[in-house]
């Protein structure tokens, strides 16, 4: 199997099948992250599009020197912060409004796993959320990604001993802000 | 040790960060501080409990939307150049002013010698070019910006991890 670096190589050569082989790799994981990034569903495969474009664009200067996938996810993530920026802040609780509205429609059928699942999704994203950025990045890379410590740093553009800083930072937060989610037992009202 | 202090170890050793010195301080508190012990369980939970926030599967071809897009957005440049072609009406006053920027371009040419005509075919090739460096210089510093929002992206940063915390 060809690294992404060669396929990379091969998209600036002008092989756009080398770019498609790098889409089905990480297009998934793009899209997973901008998803969870924004909570917004619906825009994240379009926003990942974006992503994608951008990386095509801009292959004819690719340089071998960094790794693919922190170029990509640096620029998954400036897409996502400026899609934040642009949205109106009460969005998410719309968001909240509705699930809670499917979850009344449903209620006969769901097993309370998935009650759990929906409701504690919003609890993370909005706990994320007041995340300063950089930790918030940090922690989603590492928890969702499965970046090393290394890669975010890259994506990042500081030490490893600071995206140390940032994770353990944002895990005490976030212990803090989740306390009632964090009950012993792991039932949230099961 | 105080108990934030310790809190900060504990969550170093749920992400296996921690030397076997630090371990026994926090075995050794938590046996005797129950609201350390309390968030000793919280931390070992807290980063299973964000896998509640599960993954959705893309709608699928997200490949050949990827490649409408780009002849989308390809077509989109040949019309716009075509367009702009189509609603050229050239009137008296335009025809002077290029009559004179062709004279001016004459006499610079014949004062510049023959070199300059084939720089004029190249640039087009070099335009294309800068488009493209443009556009990365462009993507990487506005990645920088908006990620300035945290903070100095230097090194200088505070690892101790005891800072920030309010
Ligand atoms: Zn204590």
């Amino acid at each position: 199997m060809q690294s992404d670096i060669e396929l990379m190589l091969r998209t600036k050569a002008g092989d756009d099948s080398a770019f498609s082989e790098l889409m089905k790799r990480h297009y998934k994981g793009v899209v997973n992250y901008i998803y969870r990034f924004t909570n917004m569903r619906d825009n994240s495969e379009d926003l990942a599009q974006e992503v994608f474009f951008r990386v095509y664009r801009s292959a004819k200067n690719y340089r071998a020197e960094a790794k693919f996938s922190t170029w990509l996810y640096k620029i998954a993530t400036n897409v996502s912060l400026t899609h934040l920026k642009g949205r109106p802040k009460n969005l998410s609780l719309d968001e909240i409004e509705e699930t809670k509205g499917e979850i009344e429609d449903q209620r006969v059928q769901i097993a309370d796993d998935i009650i759990y699942r929906k409701e504690m999704k919003e609890h993370i994203f909005k706990a994320l959320e007041v995340l300063p950025e950089r930790e918030k990045v940090a922690i989603m890379l590492c928890k969702y990604e499965g970046f090393s410590y290394e890669e975010v740093s890259e994506v990042l553009e500081c030490t490893v001993g600071a995206v140390k800083a940032y994770v353990h930072r944002g895990r005490m937060k976030l212990i803090d802000i989740l306390e009632p989610h964090l009950a012993q037992g792991g039932g949230y009202g099961v | 040790m105080e108990c934030r202090g310790i809190q900060e170890l504990i969550v170093r050793y749920s992400s296996e960060d921690i030397g076997e010195a630090e371990k026994v301080i926090v075995d050794e508190h938590i046996r005797d501080c129950n609201g350390c012990e309390q968030y000793f369980l919280r931390s070992e939970k807290l980063w299973d409990a964000l896998d509640a926030w599960d993954e959705i599967e893309p709608e699928g071809e997200f490949v050949t939307k990827f490649w409408n897009k780009v002849s989308v957005e390809e077509d989109k440049a040949k019309t716009g150049f075509f367009g702009y072609l189509k609603g050229f009406k050239p009137n008296l006053a335009v025809s002077g002013a290029l009559a004179t920027v062709l004279i001016v371009g004459i006499f610079t040419f014949a004062l510049l010698g023959p070199g300059t005509l084939d720089r004029a075919f190249r640039s087009a090739d070099e335009k294309d070019e800068m488009i493209l460096i443009e556009l990365d210089r462009v993507t990487t510093s506005e990645t920088s910006e908006l990620l300035a929002i945290y903070g100095p992206w230097d090194n200088n940063f505070d690892v101790n991890g005891n800072g920030g915390m309010n």
